[in-house]
């Protein structure tokens, strides 16, 4: 096998040749002026790099239509010229790179025993503390465990791949340990100047190193900071992104000014990588990463109907108040961005080593094939991503092809052109408004002129014609005034609001921090349980126990099976939110299932009753009312 | 005061209620014969308890006593469970299951909740 250090291939700086390469330089330049502080978990086994050497360890396959996989490029021999090699192939197929082989016993053996030895020796540092499933409720724990399931019917990352991967990721490390990011700069007609930071690692391995959802071969994440230049040549720094799992819009990004959010090192923003996900958070802590569920969707949204009803119209709190985040139908994975391992970046004991992405490589712009292993997941999660560019499927990818619409930000003016614009819209609209008034006069003046016909024709009963289309002209004129002085009035208004918003501007006043997020992703407290051992493997076995529970009873009790069953799951539920201290939460749970339980059955037996007596109150109340506006 | 009024009420008439059957099964010993009735006597003194505690319930809820909220819906579990059972057992008493869904949807109303606990708006 020959060594990966031998490959040939260095890390590409920037290249002095070109035209451009005083561009280039100032990209650079400003590339590094922004560049993020990557702040890892204790427990991290991967860490950007560079693509070269990875790529010289894979070896490229296709995915035929027909199922069949055949190799392109046995493994050592691949470089990024032989990847992007043109190559006939039939619509459907699908090029994936294999990074790893399977590991055999003795190594596997080796790098388990590995493990254990520094687990022991207390050096692997990641612990969960607090369980997900003892985070969560019975239903999604129930889901969690169906999600389990589906991953041995679904395709996945086969069991030793993410071992496999961490023994490879070690060995390209020996001789190559600098973190590579591959930088690109964005500058947008609309005055927006986009840096792009974006990170490749070798594996994804949240699911089997960190109970997440997915391991795949192959990660790219990134980082962004969005700027816009002064008049003087200054750019001042407005925004920062992360990408973080498949979220999109305004969600993503922070106000560079947002203390509380954005954390800084000089002008160096600070990304909390998730543990073995390697999404980007702003702040440190553990974050809960539910997965939706399409299946259950209507039934997710039928719960929001009867939500805002129980909220809004009945006033009711307590269950519906949970029920509102609707993570009753989402599987619950955590996401550990605890900032206590590694860091990388400037003032950091681990450094940059930045690769710019100007001239587009072709690696980046002509591979559209996914940049690891192909596991025919149908829900994706599993398959490797494709490159910076593009999706999975071969389409652009929308970080790339759409920096600014990507975090929310099309169509919103940089801050320093923001006045300007808000001066044109305003002569805009008052020119318009003279528009109106000139076009009102005119109307008006017709408005009359028809008035004083029809009122003359009025004393002619001989020209019904004339007098009918006078008739209607004069509805239509009335409409059309109608209608511009509404124009007008919502002119005005809007006047009043740019010239509002142009006042708060001069005196230097700014919009909230935030108010641009739906969904602010935070870190979940830390639960406080009853004997909290005990109550994670409470939660670990508890959905096991009961389903053995429910089947014990099914076979061997034949004379109360229904208020067993029921007391079964009660005594579950009164232990598991004794532990989780949510007992006043049950007791309110059960207490309002019943309330509606017992509602349905009296509605359902006085039905007609309570129909009547509804039609009795109507009619008093109408009586009622009747007679006190009498004898007021 | 209204719910607290509503859970003495309910807690009365289920004391009553409890009463006035153990001890017309006490007084006629035909109905003691039934093959069911150590089940009926069972329910009978279940919602005895139920209605001490609903009466006990509404006099902390006048006091605004924390725990009397929780005591309340815990009782109203109670009630609607043994109204429920009744009603499946072909025996209903629609006036007391009306009685417990009426506090059940009052208790839990958001201002309520909040007078009995400062922190509730915190949960939600």
């Amino acid at each position: 096998m020959p060594d990966p250090q031998d490959t040939g291939l260095q890390v590409p700086r920037l290249q002095d040749t070109g035209p451009d390469t005083a561009q280039r330089a100032e990209d650079l330049a400003l590339l590094r002026r922004f560049e993020p502080v990557l702040r890892f978990t204790a427990g991290e086994d991967y860490t950007p790099q560079a693509i070269d050497t990875y790529l010289a360890r894979c070896s490229l396959w296709v995915h035929l239509p027909d199922g069949r996989d055949e190799v392109l490029v046995e493994r050592w021999k691949l470089t990024p010229e032989l990847l992007v090699e043109p190559r006939h192939l039939p619509p459907g197929a699908v090029m994936y790179l294999d990074f790893t082989d399977p590991l055999d016993l003795p190594n596997l053996t080796a790098l388990y025993l590995h493990e254990g030895v520094e687990r022991l020796r207390g050096q692997v540092g990641f612990h969960p503390r607090i369980g997900r499933l003892a985070r969560v409720g019975y239903v999604s724990r129930l889901l969690a465990a169906l999600f389990s399931l589906t991953l041995l019917l679904r395709g996945r990352v086969p069991g030793d791949a993410a071992a496999a991967a961490l023994l490879a990721t070690r060995q390209l490390r020996v001789g190559h340990p600098e973190h590579v990011y591959y930088g690109r700069v964005v500058r947008d007609p609309s005055g927006w100047t986009i840096l792009q930071y974006w990170y490749f690692y070798t594996f994804d391995n949240w699911r089997s190193g960190f109970y997440g959802a997915n391991d795949h071969e192959a990660d790219w994440e990134m980082a962004s900071v969005y700027l816009y230049e002064e008049p003087d040549g200054d750019v001042i720094p407005a925004w920062a992104a992360y990408s973080c799992h498949d979220f999109a819009g305004g969600d993503l990004r922070r106000r560079w000014d947002d203390r509380g959010e954005l954390e800084l090192v000089d002008e160096h923003p600070v990304l909390y990588v998730g543990v073995g996900s390697h999404a980007g958070y702003f702040r440190p802590g553990d974050y809960l990463a539910e997965i939706d569920i399409p299946l259950l969707a209507p039934l997710a949204r039928a719960i929001q109907i009867v939500r805002q009803i129980w909220v809004g119209t009945l006033h009711q709190a307590g269950v519906a108040a949970r029920v509102s985040r609707l993570s009753l139908f989402r599987i619950p994975f955590v996401d550990y961005a605890r900032g206590d391992g590694v860091s990388i970046g400037p003032g950091q004991p681990d450094g940059w080593s930045p690769v710019l992405l100007d001239p587009l490589p072709a690696w980046a712009s002509d591979f559209r094939g996914l940049w690891g292993f192909y596991a025919r997941d149908p829900l994706s999660g599993e398959d490797s991503p494709a490159g910076p560019l593009f999706d999975r499927d071969g389409s652009p990818r929308r970080a790339w092809d759409d920096p600014l619409g990507w975090v929310g930000l099309d169509g919103i003016p940089t801050p320093d052109a923001e006045p300007a614009m808000l001066e044109r819209r305003r002569i805009e609209l008052h020119g318009r408004q003279r528009q109106i008034e000139a076009e009102l006069d005119r109307e008006l003046t017709s408005l009359e002129r028809v008035h004083t016909d029809l009122a003359a024709l009025g004393d002619q009963p001989l020209l019904p014609a004339a007098h009918r289309q006078l008739s209607e002209r004069l509805a239509a004129l009335r409409r059309r005034t109608s209608a511009l002085r509404e124009e007008r009035g919502e002119c005005l208004l809007l006047m009043d609001a740019i010239q509002a918003r142009q006042s708060r501007l001069a005196r230097g006043l700014k919009d909230p921090p935030r108010d641009h997020i739906t969904n602010l992703a935070s870190p979940v407290p830390e639960p406080s349980y009853r004997w909290q051992r005990l109550a994670e493997l409470w939660s670990a076995v508890s959905i096991a126990a009961l389903v053995a529970g429910v089947l014990a009873l099914t076979y061997t009790d034949r004379g109360f099976l229904a208020p067993h069953l029921l007391l079964l799951v009660i005594g579950f539920l009164v232990v598991d939110a004794t532990l989780r201290r949510q007992l006043r939460s049950l007791v309110t749970g059960l207490a309002v299932t019943l309330a509606v339980v017992t509602g349905a059955i009296l509605v359902y037996e006085w039905s007609w009753h309570i129909l009547l007596g509804g039609i009795v109150a109507a009619v008093l109340y109408l009586a009622w009312s009747n007679v006190r506006e009498i004898f007021r | 005061m209204f719910v607290a009024g509503l859970s003495m009420v309910e807690g009365t008439f289920a004391v009553l209620l409890s009463g006035a059957a153990l001890a017309g099964w006490w007084l006629n010993s035909q109905a003691m014969q039934d093959a069911n009735i150590s089940l009926r006597i069972d329910g009978a003194v279940l919602l005895g308890i139920d209605g001490i505690a609903l009466l006990l319930a509404g006099i902390g809820l006048l006091r605004l006593a924390p725990w009397a909220w929780t005591l309340a819906m815990a009782t109203q579990c109670l009630t609607l469970t043994v109204t429920l059972y009744e009603y499946l057992s072909n025996d209903p008493d629609y006036l007391l299951m009306a009685l417990g869904v009426l506090a059940v949807l009052l208790l839990n109303r958001q201002e309520v909740r909040l007078a009995f606990d400062p922190t509730e708006h915190r949960h939600a």
